[in-house]
C-alpha cells in the first residue's frame, strides 16, 4: 500500500500491465497486390522497394498490442539503396565471375570447378551476416508507442557460427540441425531489445529431438521406399532399353503411379516436418522471456501444412501477385498463435538508441530469402 | 467534436487516454492532464496510407519526435483525410513512384526510338567481340546441346558434309569457314552457334527430300552465322537478363522471364528475314535452286501448329517463325531461275543421310 502511495507522489505511472497480442486482419491487400504490380510496370521495376514498404506498414499494423498498433517506420528508399549497393558489391561480381567461369569452362574444368565452389563459398558466408543484418533492420524500424525495438550484438559473430554449424550438417548427417537452430535462434533473440529492455532466450535444443528423430528416421524410410516403388514399377522397361537401343516411354499408368509415390512421400514428409516445425516455434517461444512475462506459442502441425499450402497455391495460381496477401496470412498464423503472458513495467521502459543500418537489407533482398 | 485518442510520449513505452480535435491549421491534442498541443497539418505522417476503409490511424508529428497518437475511429480517419490529403494512399504511392515512371517512360521513348532506327547495342557489341571469345561461345552452346546427344561421324557422310560446307562458305563470299556437325536427335531443327558453327539434327538430314533441302537450310544457318546473330542473341538474354535483376530488385522472375522470352521472339522475326536474304544469295553463288528450301518450307507451313519445337537460347530455331514459312516458301519460289546443279551427288547425298546409322527410305515427292 504504501509503495503505491509512493509511486503516485512522484507522478510516476504505476504498476504493470498485461500484454495483449491480437491480429486486426489488415483492408484491402488484394487491391494492393494488383496496384503495386501497376506501379512496378510502368516504374520499371523500381516501385518494387516502396510497394514492399506499404505491404510491411499494413502488416505491421495489423499486429497490436493492447489493440495499438506496431509502425514500420522503414522507406522504400532505403531498401533500394540497399539493394543498389549489394547489386553493386556482390551481384554483379558474381554475376560477371559466372559468365568468366562459363565461357572459359570448356578447356578447364578444374578451374570452373574451383571458381564454382568459390561463389557458393561466398555466398554460403554471406547468407548469416544477411539474416542478422536483415533482423537488425526491420527491428530498427519497429516501433510500438513510439519506441524503437533493436538487434545489438554483432552480425560477424553470427554469420561466423552460421558458417561453422552449417559445416557440420553434411558431418553429423543433420543430426546437428536442432541444436543449431537453437543455437542461432538464441544468438538473435538474445540480442533483441524493445527500448532500453532486451529479450531473453535460454531453451535446451533436447525437447526438439523427439520430433526430429521422426523426421529424419521418416525423411530417410520414405526416400527408400520411394525409390524402392520408383524402381520396381520402372524395372522392366530399363531392361527393354538395352534390347531396342531407344528409351521407350513408360506406360501412362506407370507415370502416374510414380507421380502418386512422389507426391505421396512429400505430403507425409511436410506432415513430419510441420509436426518437427510447431514443435520449435512452440518451444522457441516458451523459452523466450520479456521483463516479467514469457511467451506461449500455439502453432500446430495441421496450421502450418494448411497455411504453406494455401500459401504456396495461392503465389503459384496468382504468378506471384498476390505475395502481399500470403504474407499477412502468414503474418495472421504466427500473431495468432502467440500469446505474451505476464504483466511488463511499461513505463519504465525508456527509448533506445537509434540504429543505422540504413543499407542492412540488401543481402538479405539479394538472395531473396525475406519473406515479409 | 472531439474524438477519444491514445497518447504515447516517445519516451516511454506507456500510454494515456487523452483526446483530439481537428483546429484550423493542425490537430489539436489534449491529454489527460489537459495539457494541449497543435501537430500541424503538413507535419503529420501516418502509420499506413489512409484510404476510406481505413479503421483507425495511428499518426506521429514531426514537431513531437517519437510521440504517437492512436485514434481508433473511422469517422476521424475520413475528415483526415479532407485535412490531410497528403497522407492518402493515392499521393502517397504517386510521390513515390512519379519520377520513377516518368525515368520509365524515358526509357521506353528511348528502347522505341533504336528500335525505329535499327540501332541495336547487342549487335554493337556482338560486331565487336574477338574471333576467339565467339568460338568458345560457339563451343559452349554445341557442347551443351552435344551432351545429351552424339555427334554423328561416320566418315562418308562427314565428308559429305564437308564438301556441301565447302561449297556454300566458298558462295557465301566470306573468309570464314564455317564448321557443320550433325547429332543424333530426334527433333527437327538447325541451330547457328556462335563463331561460325552450324548443328544440324539427324531428324532434320534424314527428313530431307534432296540434297538441295539440306543445302538451302544451311546456307540460311550461315546467314544468321555472317550477321551475327547467334552472338547478338547472347548479348542481348545476358544483358536483358541482367538489366531484368536489376529492375525486378533480385525477385519478380514470373514477369522478367516473360519479359524475356518476348524480346528474344522480336528478335527472331526480324533475323530470319535478313538470313533467308543471305541463303538465297548463297544459293545462287553457289549453283544450287532455291527449289529445295522453298519445298521445305512449304512443307513446314503444312505441319506448323503440330510441331512441338522446344526454344534453344543462342540457338535458332527455324520452325519457330511458324507465320512466315509460307511467305517465306514463296519468296524462295519465286527467285528468277539460274543454271542449277545438285547441291551433291547421289553417292555422296546416300552417305550424308546414313551419317548417323542406317536411314529411313527417302519418301516420295508429294
Amino acid at each position: 500500500m504504501q509503495d503505491v502511495r509512493q509511486f503516485s507522489h512522484l507522478d510516476v505511472p504505476t504498476g504493470t500491465e498485461p500484454l495483449n497480442l491480437t491480429w486486426q486482419h489488415p483492408q484491402g491487400m488484394v487491391g494492393l497486390s494488383f496496384i503495386n504490380i501497376f506501379f512496378r510496370i510502368i516504374t520499371l521495376g523500381i516501385y518494387h522497394f516502396w510497394g514492399k514498404t506499404e505491404v510491411r506498414r499494413r502488416i505491421w499494423s495489423a499486429i497490436r498490442l493492447n489493440g495499438e498498433p506496431l509502425q514500420y517506420t522503414g522507406t522504400g528508399k532505403e531498401l533500394f539503396l540497399g539493394f543498389l549497393v549489394v547489386f553493386g558489391v556482390v551481384l554483379l561480381p558474381l554475376f560477371i565471375l559466372n559468365l568468366i567461369a562459363g565461357v572459359y569452362a570448356l578447356d578447364n574444368p578444374s578451374l570452373s570447378g574451383a571458381l564454382q565452389l568459390g561463389v557458393s563459398a561466398l555466398i554460403f558466408i554471406l547468407l548469416g551476416f544477411g539474416i542478422y543484418r536483415a533482423q537488425r533492420f526491420r527491428l530498427s524500424r519497429t516501433r510500438w508507442r513510439g519506441i524503437r525495438g533493436g538487434l545489438d550484438g554483432s552480425a560477424g559473430r553470427y554469420a561466423w557460427s552460421y558458417i561453422w554449424t552449417g559445416l557440420l550438417v553434411p558431418i553429423t548427417l543433420g543430426w546437428i540441425i536442432p541444436w543449431r537452430a537453437t543455437k542461432l535462434h538464441g544468438l538473435l533473440v538474445n540480442n533483441m531489445r524493445f527500448g532500453t529492455r532486451p529479450l531473453q532466450f535460454a531453451a535446451p535444443s533436447g525437447p526438439l529431438y523427439g520430433r526430429f528423430a521422426l523426421l529424419w528416421v521418416g525423411g530417410v524410410m520414405l526416400y527408400a521406399a520411394g525409390i524402392f516403388g520408383v524402381i520396381s514399377i520402372l524395372g522392366p522397361s530399363f531392361t527393354q532399353q538395352s534390347a531396342s537401343g531407344k528409351p521407350p516411354l513408360p506406360p501412362l499408368q506407370d507415370i502416374l503411379a510414380i507421380f502418386a509415390i512422389v507426391f505421396g512421400a512429400l505430403l507425409l514428409l511436410s506432415i513430419i516436418s510441420a509436426s518437427y516445425q510447431a514443435k520449435m516455434l512452440n518451444h522457441f517461444a516458451a523459452h523466450t522471456h520479456f521483463e516479467g512475462a514469457k511467451f506461449k506459442g500455439t502453432a500446430t502441425a495441421g496450421g502450418l501444412i494448411w497455411l504453406a499450402i494455401s500459401n504456396f497455391l495461392l503465389g503459384v495460381l496468382s504468378l506471384g501477385i498476390l505475395a502481399p496477401v500470403a504474407q499477412a496470412r502468414a503474418a495472421r498464423y504466427r500473431v495468432e498463435n502467440l500469446a505474451i503472458e505476464g504483466r511488463v513495467p511499461l513505463a519504465a521502459i525508456a527509448q533506445g538508441a537509434a540504429q543505422a543500418g540504413g543499407y542492412g537489407e540488401g543481402i538479405a533482398q539479394a538472395f531473396d530469402f525475406d519473406a515479409v | 467534436m472531439r474524438y477519444a485518442a491514445t497518447l504515447s510520449d516517445g519516451l516511454t513505452a506507456g500510454s494515456s487516454s487523452g483526446t483530439v480535435g481537428f483546429a484550423e491549421t493542425g490537430l489539436e491534442v489534449t491529454s489527460g492532464s489537459g495539457e494541449s498541443s497543435l501537430w500541424p497539418y503538413a507535419t503529420l505522417a501516418a502509420a499506413t496510407p489512409l484510404s476510406r476503409a481505413s479503421r483507425d490511424v495511428l499518426l506521429t508529428s514531426s514537431v513531437q519526435d517519437g510521440a504517437t497518437l492512436f485514434v481508433g475511429d473511422p469517422a476521424f480517419v475520413t475528415q483526415l483525410i479532407g485535412r490531410a490529403p497528403g497522407l492518402s494512399a493515392g499521393r502517397e504511392r504517386w510521390k513515390a513512384a512519379r519520377w520513377w515512371a516518368a525515368a520509365g517512360a524515358a526509357v521506353a521513348g528511348a528502347i522505341g526510338v533504336l528500335w525505329w532506327l535499327d540501332i541495336g547495342p547487342a549487335r554493337g557489341l556482338a560486331n565487336a567481340m574477338p574471333d576467339g571469345v565467339r568460338d568458345r561461345l560457339g563451343q559452349q552452346v554445341i557442347a551443351s546441346m552435344t551432351r545429351s546427344y552424339r555427334v554423328c561421324n561416320a566418315p562418308a557422310g562427314v565428308a559429305a558434309l564437308d564438301t556441301l560446307g565447302q561449297r556454300l562458305s566458298a558462295a557465301a563470299g566470306s573468309t570464314a569457314k564455317f564448321k557443320i556437325i550433325v547429332v543424333n536427335w530426334k527433333l527437327l531443327n538447325a541451330f547457328a552457334a556462335p563463331g561460325e558453327q552450324i548443328v544440324l539434327t539427324r531428324e532434320l538430314v534424314e527428313n530431307a527430300r534432296g540434297p538441295d533441302e539440306v543445302a538451302g537450310v544451311l546456307a540460311h544457318e550461315m546467314g544468321h552465322g555472317l550477321e551475327r546473330h547467334p552472338e547478338t542473341a547472347l548479348v542481348r538474354v545476358v544483358g536483358v537478363s541482367a538489366a531484368l535483376e536489376f529492375m525486378m530488385g533480385g525477385s519478380g522472375s514470373t514477369i522478367a522471364n516473360i519479359g524475356l522470352l518476348l524480346a528474344q521472339l522480336n528478335y527472331t522475326r526480324a533475323a530470319e528475314l535478313e538470313a533467308d536474304g543471305h541463303s538465297l544469295r548463297i544459293l545462287k553463288n553457289a549453283g544450287i535452286s532455291t527449289g529445295g528450301i522453298g519445298d521445305f518450307f512449304k512443307r513446314v507451313a503444312k505441319i506448323e501448329g503440330s510441331s512441338t519445337v522446344g526454344k534453344t537460347i543462342g540457338g535458332y530455331d527455324i520452325l519457330r517463325t511458324h507465320p512466315q514459312s509460307a511467305e517465306r516458301a514463296k519468296r524462295a519460289l519465286d527467285q528468277p531461275p539460274y543454271p542449277a546443279t545438285p547441291a551433291l551427288t547421289d553417292a555422296d547425298w546416300q552417305a550424308l543421310r546414313t551419317i548417323c546409322g542406317a536411314a529411313p527410305a527417302q519418301k516420295a515427292e508429294p
